[in-house]
């Protein structure tokens, strides 16, 4: 018989129980996680099955996450309601890590009810502060470009914002083509090679880079009209 | 050195001065402690080695006077008064604006001073709506809370006689601090037997323990480094989270029932003040990860082990002295 030490068991994920009983009496005693951007971790567990039921993913290219460390996510969107939803599923899948999908809902306006429940789920606002101290705790952070509801195989561009604050960070920075229609259950996630940016950070020039991403996003898309998915 | 620490009375004063007279004053790379000397309202907490002299921070002759004949070499400025922690919200902001600006113009006039430390909090950063939700220490302090803009004078004040007598200032950002025997706010809140909190979001906050608090304000004297340091906690919990920790029973609070849930508050000997109040409803984090790198200090225990300190309350032992075993039973 093996005995691990309580407060090493905490730390080794493999150790830590996910069943609805444990997720309870975690609930009860107030011992569960909830970290400084509201992320908790048992609700994230919780809603899986529900993610798995409404979306069927395909992945493609998903060995370019990195296990640890931080990265940007830089990725398409058409309507965007299920977009965040399906990367941050994708990213589960691939590396069962969390990912912070920016773009909380506003806590004023229609959809100000959603912002917490948003939050508990990994959403983070998309300012340059928080995108630095995201990547500083070495986080998956995603940003989205403009909405694309007509022209779903066209990229526009990319905000230099957060391209300069990963420039910053020295994080890289990861294209991703999320393929799918709304209301569908099928959706494709494609992830391009990552754009290094530690080289790049003495001379790189963010709106240079933010174009660099463009076209290599440009590409995936492309490239996913041509075959079929 | 010669360290002035100001707002000695209260637990962090006293704490860091037995620190100081520890070990025979030494402080590290060389340097040696001659000498410490308190000043506050209340008296300090605990038995000490140091100096002390009761002075009301608004009695600025009889501080100046005393400063300028100690002729302090460090500074380490204490004198914040919390609202509601050991005073009341009016008589926290006079003694803190009288006390900073007594300290810094006496000690720098004093003429020997070399370095400040002042303690400081996260609730400088404010809680706008578009505001950073873990700000760094680059963000722009933006108070939105009488305690926040208390916070911002204190550091401008210290910032303006560091410019003066060139020397290094070492704004300590603290997250709330929060300890069974630790006179907080939100502490006190948190002990009660009902703990509301805000129904629709219920936002994290961290905080941080005494002990590492007084770690970073020893590492600063050992270490001065001009500018702002965050100094958190890793981790965070929720209002409801923390209640259930302790064993409370956590409200669901919204809207106009906040109103309610200070008053009862206040008459449960909790009053909540408007930076508590941000906290419970808005959140509280920030990014510390820098106190490392630039102090070589961080913190030790994480929110949730500090929040399950605040509830573990020391066990009384009654001590039985001889002749009176008869006396509980008669």
């Amino acid at each position: 018989m093996t005995v691990v030490d309580a407060d090493l068991a905490a730390l080794d994920p493999d150790l830590h129980c996910d069943d609805l009983g444990s997720i309870l009496s975690r609930r009860v005693s107030g011992r569960f996680a909830v970290d400084e951007w509201g992320l908790d971790l048992d609700l994230r567990t919780a809603v899986g099955p529900l993610v798995r039921a409404r979306w069927s993913l395909g992945l493609e290219g998903e060995s370019v996450l990195p296990e640890i460390g931080a990265a940007l996510l830089v990725h398409t969107r058409r309507v965007g309601l299920s977009e965040p939803a399906v990367l941050a599923a994708a990213v589960a899948e691939a590396t069962d890590r969390p990912l912070r999908f920016t773009g909380v809902p506003a806590s004023v306006g229609p959809f100000a009810p959603l912002a917490p429940l948003a939050r508990r789920l990994g959403a983070v606002p998309g300012n340059p502060a928080d995108l630095r101290s995201l990547l500083r705790a070495g986080e998956l952070v995603s940003v989205p470009l403009g909405r694309e509801i007509r022209h779903p195989f066209h990229v526009g561009p990319v905000p230099v914002a957060p391209i300069a604050v990963a420039l910053d960070a020295g994080a890289p920075i990861i294209p991703v083509a999320v393929l799918g229609i709304e209301a569908g259950r099928w959706w494709t996630v494609r992830f391009g090679p990552p754009i290094t940016t530690r080289r790049r950070r003495a001379i790189g020039d963010p709106a240079e880079l933010a174009e660099a991403t463009r076209v290599a996003l440009q590409h995936l898309v492309t490239d996913s009209r041509r075959r079929p998915t | 050195m010669r360290v002035l620490i100001t707002g000695m009375g209260g637990e962090l004063g006293t704490r860091l001065a037995n620190q100081l007279m520890a070990d025979g004053g030494q402080v590290g790379s060389g340097a040696r402690v001659e000498a410490v000397m308190g000043l506050d309202v209340d008296p300090p907490r605990r038995r000490h080695p140091a100096e002390f002299h009761r002075v009301d921070p608004r009695d600025r002759d009889r501080a100046e006077a005393l400063i300028r004949e100690f002729e302090p070499t460090a500074l380490v400025h204490l004198g914040v008064y919390e609202p509601y922690a050991r005073s009341s919200p009016r008589s926290a902001v006079e003694r803190t604006a009288a006390g900073t600006l007594t300290a810094i113009s006496a000690a720098v006039d004093a003429g020997a001073l070399d370095r400040i430390v002042v303690r400081s909090g996260i609730e400088i950063y404010g809680r706008r709506r578009r505001s950073p939700v873990r700000p760094d220490e680059e963000v722009r302090p933006d108070p939105t809370s009488p305690f926040g803009h208390q916070l911002l004078h204190v550091e401008r004040v210290c910032i303006e006689g560091g410019l003066h007598a060139a020397i290094p200032v070492t704004r300590l950002r603290f997250a709330p601090l929060v300890g069974p025997s630790f006179p907080s706010p939100l502490g006190r809140y948190l002990r009660m037997p009902a703990v509301p909190f805000q129904a629709l979001g219920d936002p994290p906050f961290s905080l941080l323990h005494q002990d590492d608090a007084a770690a970073a304000l020893l590492a600063a004297l050992r270490r001065p480094y001009d500018g702002a340091v965050n100094v958190v906690g890793s981790g965070a919990v929720t209002a409801s989270q923390a209640a259930r920790l302790g064993r409370r029973l956590p409200v669901p609070t919204w809207g106009l029932g906040w109103q309610s849930a200070r008053l009862f508050s206040e008459l449960a000997g909790a009053p909540v003040p408007a930076h508590v109040h941000e906290l419970l409803t808005r959140g509280r984090v920030a990014d510390g990860s820098r106190a490392g790198e630039l102090l070589g200090v961080r913190a030790q225990r994480t929110t949730p082990e500090v929040c399950e300190e605040l509830y573990a309350w020391s066990e009384i032992v009654r001590i039985a002295h001889p002749g009176t075993e008869g006396l509980e039973a008669a």
